[in-house]
């Protein structure tokens, strides 16, 4: 009689082994993530740099976030007493920010912030940092890494630099520049009356390699940054260009048209051997390392139209990456190597724009739209943003775009035209 | 550029004509003759074919004034309007073998700053194969590019675009640029 | 526990699997021990009282088979018919709903009282029997299989009310990448209020996950079954797998 009971109990248990119900969620809407930046606590003169403008620019730079503006507010808190959460809410702010910033001596400050989730009341981030008056914007910057590192999941890049050119509207004046992400605090490092471009830096970020356009023809120099020394690579007859720096910072891969028409060599920069790379009668040029040191990405006129190929360093085998489009050039990796971007023409007569392809998807996505004549795009160390220069309003500009989103910026400039951005590698 | 050079030719040959017309000497005459009728009769089969500037001793071909061949969009093939001219220049070389041409290979400014440095090259390099072909030495020809970095006229039309597709034709011999005056 | 994801055809084999065989070892020991006892089940037969003269045994075989089949293949319409995402609950309810129909069967092969009949006559009146009993097990089966699909279309309409409401709150970062997967845990009570949400596997993105979180507590409340069985069956608690497929990246 019981052995019934417990074999009814048993059918009624087999009967419960079964997958639990699964209800799939697979569509949404990408937004940016609401946050609110208070601003700054602080007593005295006016401060040199509104710290906390530089992280509410960072963060609205990177497409990720929808920023509040400060007039938006209800209050502006410093602390976690005058802090409501319900204030937040009410204005629909997923995470805030609140900072103060003290003098702690002639010229230094201390600076402490906390990171808020609004809906679970928790702190997530709190840090105290000093400065001194000159490294205020690198605090902010790194303030905005933290949090959007916190918040993504991604390392941030707005402590990165960028190099790129800028010219007068007659062409007779070249300023090769470093300056902030943002654009700020830019320094000349090279000026001539000749045409400078295809800066890349190493990946140490102390040296850049560029192209100078003298009469005679293209050359391929590598600057030391910190000294403005600068040291003659490569000066043979025809092409020398497109320098490109190896991972490991010992190598070059460069242009070179002595043999005939531009092929792709690679050249030791300590041992000075040289290595030739490709071998075909059509245009190839634009090489770009991969992060295994033994890969290289080119733009080749080998298929009638310029397509990106990706050719091993070991084995010399060639592959075509790209089919979409009439013209796709200097291709760049993003998103840890999950896509590329590059120059893309959809179709003769068609605007030159940048574009993405995903390598796993194998789709390409169009990303500008508002500039045209499109070029040259570098991405961010985090693989998340190309900066591009463009024309707009018949001046050559830097824009960027996230490869994420469709959140565009134009990195302001003097006068002049602005062109070949290279955006540096994380410095340790 | 084609009227510039019926112009001239016109100018010349009035010219001629005045002198022969002036001439008492009858050996000058004879030469002023001889150097006219060969002249019409150069006129008569060819407008464009070399002319005869009787002043100077060596020959001058006002094609030889064309230094620029243009291309069509993301092309480096000569076009045929330009063989003449470029016949000129090989003439004139093969002539003249102290001189030399540096031919510079331009672009437009569509597509990117490396690639069109290279295609500017080819462009270069496709007219200095032409004048190899037609019997130069080919010491006498280098060929350098500038992309898209040189343009001869800014703006983004189409217009302005055909003006900077271009090979420049520029002589780098002392004795050659007196005779031809200016290059573009 | 971990559960594999519902798309993996592993995810409704095992239970099967383990089903069937615990079924099996039930089935025997009950059919050891229960010969010489009444039936336990009071069975409630439907009014139909005609005769059946004359079934061949392996015709009758045959169509109790094909009653067993029934479900599964309308089941299938169902599946063409509605989104993918109720196909793999589909499949589920399948690995469940089989189980529970053999002991069912395995009760009712319990026979009736022995009939005390000359012997010919004992014959045909067992036989008669039999066949009553065949038919009013194949009625019950099917009967059983009606409800059991009544119950499926229900749930797949909660499902797909569900999967609408938090589809269209799900405001994920654009970071999120189309192969990023999370996995919530929701509890319920049975008016539909969520009472609890865990994070069962992350997708490594906190902004993900959190935005997933969000579109759950902004719902608040979802619509579920009135019926407490069915409830307490499968919206008590249940997975909730997200993943941005018309993401971007």
């Amino acid at each position: 009689m019981s052995l019934r009971y417990w074999c009814i109990a048993f059918i009624f248990f087999s009967a419960f082994t079964r997958a639990e119900l699964t209800i799939e969620i697979t569509q949404g809407i990408a937004s940016a993530i609401p946050i609110a930046v208070v601003p700054m606590q602080w007593q005295g003169k006016p401060l040199p740099e509104s710290v906390d403008e530089i992280i509410r620019s960072d963060l609205e730079r990177s497409g990720h976030f929808g920023i509040l503006a400060p007039d938006d507010m209800l209050s502006h808190p410093a602390s976690e007493e005058e802090l409501y959460f319900r204030d937040w809410r009410l204005l629909k702010q997923d995470y805030l920010v609140i900072s103060s910033i003290k003098s702690i001596a002639k010229g230094q400050y201390q600076v402490r912030y906390q990171l808020f989730d609004v809906f679970n009341e928790r702190e997530l981030l709190a840090q105290t940092l000093s400065a001194n008056t000159n490294q205020l914007r690198d605090i902010g910057h790194r303030i905005s890494d933290a949090i959007y590192e916190q918040l993504t999941g991604i390392r941030g890049a707005f402590s990165t630099k960028i190099a790129y050119v800028t010219t007068n509207r007659t062409r007779t004046q070249f300023n090769l520049a470093i300056a902030d992400s943002d654009g700020a605090r830019e320094k000349v490092v090279m000026s001539s009356k000749y045409s400078i471009f295809s800066p890349s830096w190493s990946p140490d970020g102390k040296r850049l390699a560029y192209v100078l356009l003298e009469d005679s023809g293209s050359k391929v120099y590598v600057q030391d940054i910190a000294t403005g020394k600068k040291q003659l690579v490569s000066a043979h007859k025809g092409i020398n260009s497109a320098p490109a720096f190896s991972p490991d910072g010992n190598k070059l891969a460069l242009v070179l048209s002595k043999d005939g028409n531009p092929e792709i060599y690679v050249v030791d920069l300590n041992t000075r051997h040289w290595l030739r790379v490709t071998n075909h009668y059509a245009i190839d040029t634009e090489p770009n390392w991969m992060p295994d040191g033994d890969h290289l990405l080119f733009t080749s006129g080998r298929s009638g139209n310029p397509q990106i190929y990706r050719v091993s360093l070991v084995s010399g085998f060639i592959e075509r990456i790209t089919f979409d489009g009439n013209y796709n050039a200097r291709a760049r990796l993003a998103q840890d190597g999950r896509f590329l971007v590059m120059v893309h023409q959809s179709a003769k007569g068609e605007p030159f724009h940048i574009a993405s392809m995903d390598l796993s998807r194998g789709l390409l996505q169009i990303l500008t739209s508002d500039t045209f004549l499109d070029e040259s795009p570098s991405v961010s160390p985090n693989g998340v943003m190309v900066m591009y220069a463009a024309k707009y309003n018949k001046r050559s500009i830097l824009a960027a775009v996230s490869v994420d989103g469709d959140v565009r910026f134009l990195v302001p400039s003097k006068s002049g035209d602005v062109r070949e951005p290279a955006w540096g590698p994380y410095i340790d | 550029m084609k009227k510039m050079t019926i112009n001239k030719l016109f100018a010349v040959s009035v010219l001629a004509l005045a002198i022969t017309g002036c001439a008492s000497d009858g050996g000058v005459t004879e030469d002023a003759a001889m150097v006219d009728e060969s002249q019409t009769q150069e006129v008569a089969a060819s407008p464009e074919m070399d002319m005869v500037n009787t002043e100077e001793a060596q020959v001058s071909n006002p094609l030889l004034d064309q230094t620029t061949i243009y291309f069509g969009y993301d092309r480096a093939e000569i076009l045929p309007e330009f063989k003449d001219v470029l016949n000129a220049h090989a003439e004139f070389l093969v002539e003249n073998p102290q001189s030399n041409i540096i031919f510079e290979g331009h672009c437009d400014e569509r597509g990117t700053i490396e690639y069109n440095l290279a295609l500017g090259e080819r462009r270069a390099n496709t007219v200095k194969s032409y004048l190899i072909v037609q019997g130069v030495n080919p010491s006498q020809l280098e060929s350098v590019s500038f992309g898209e970095e040189r343009p001869a006229s800014f703006g983004s039309d189409e217009m302005t675009w055909s003006k900077n597709r271009r090979a420049e034709i520029r002589y780098s011999s002392a004795m050659v640029q007196n005779q031809i005056g200016d290059n573009q | 526990m971990h559960f594999l994801p519902v798309s993996d055809p592993r995810s409704f084999t095992i239970p099967v699997v383990s089903s069937t065989l615990i079924i099996v070892v039930v089935m025997v020991l009950l059919s050891t021990k229960w010969m010489n006892t009444e039936p336990m089940v009071i069975k409630s037969l439907p009014k139909i009282s005609a005769r059946l003269v004359q079934v061949k045994k392996s015709v009758a075989k045959k169509t109790v088979k094909k009653v067993v089949k029934k479900p599964k293949s309308s089941k299938k319409i169902q599946k063409k018919k509605t989104p993918q995402k109720i196909k793999k609950v589909a499949v589920n309810k399948q690995a469940k709903v089989a189980p529970i129909k053999k002991p069912a069967k395995a009760i009712k092969t319990a026979k009736p009282k022995p009939a005390a009949l000359p012997e010919t006559d004992l014959m045909a009146a067992l036989l008669e029997e039999e066949q009553q009993n065949e038919l009013s097990r194949l009625l019950e089966d099917e009967l059983r299989a009606q409800q059991a699909d009544e119950e499926q279309q229900a749930v797949m309409s909660y499902i797909g009310q569900i999967q609408q409401i938090i589809n269209s709150l799900w405001h994920y970062p654009p970071s999120a990448k189309h192969d990023d997967k999370l996995i919530l845990r929701i509890y319920l009570v049975p008016t539909g209020e969520i009472t609890e949400v865990q994070l069962v596997e992350s997708s490594g993105n906190a902004a993900l996950d959190r935005s997933a979180e969000q579109a759950v507590w902004k719902a608040a409340t979802l619509p579920v079954p009135k019926d407490p069985v069915l409830f307490e069956k499968e919206f008590r608690q249940f997975l909730l797998p997200f993943s941005p497929e018309n993401a971007r990246l």
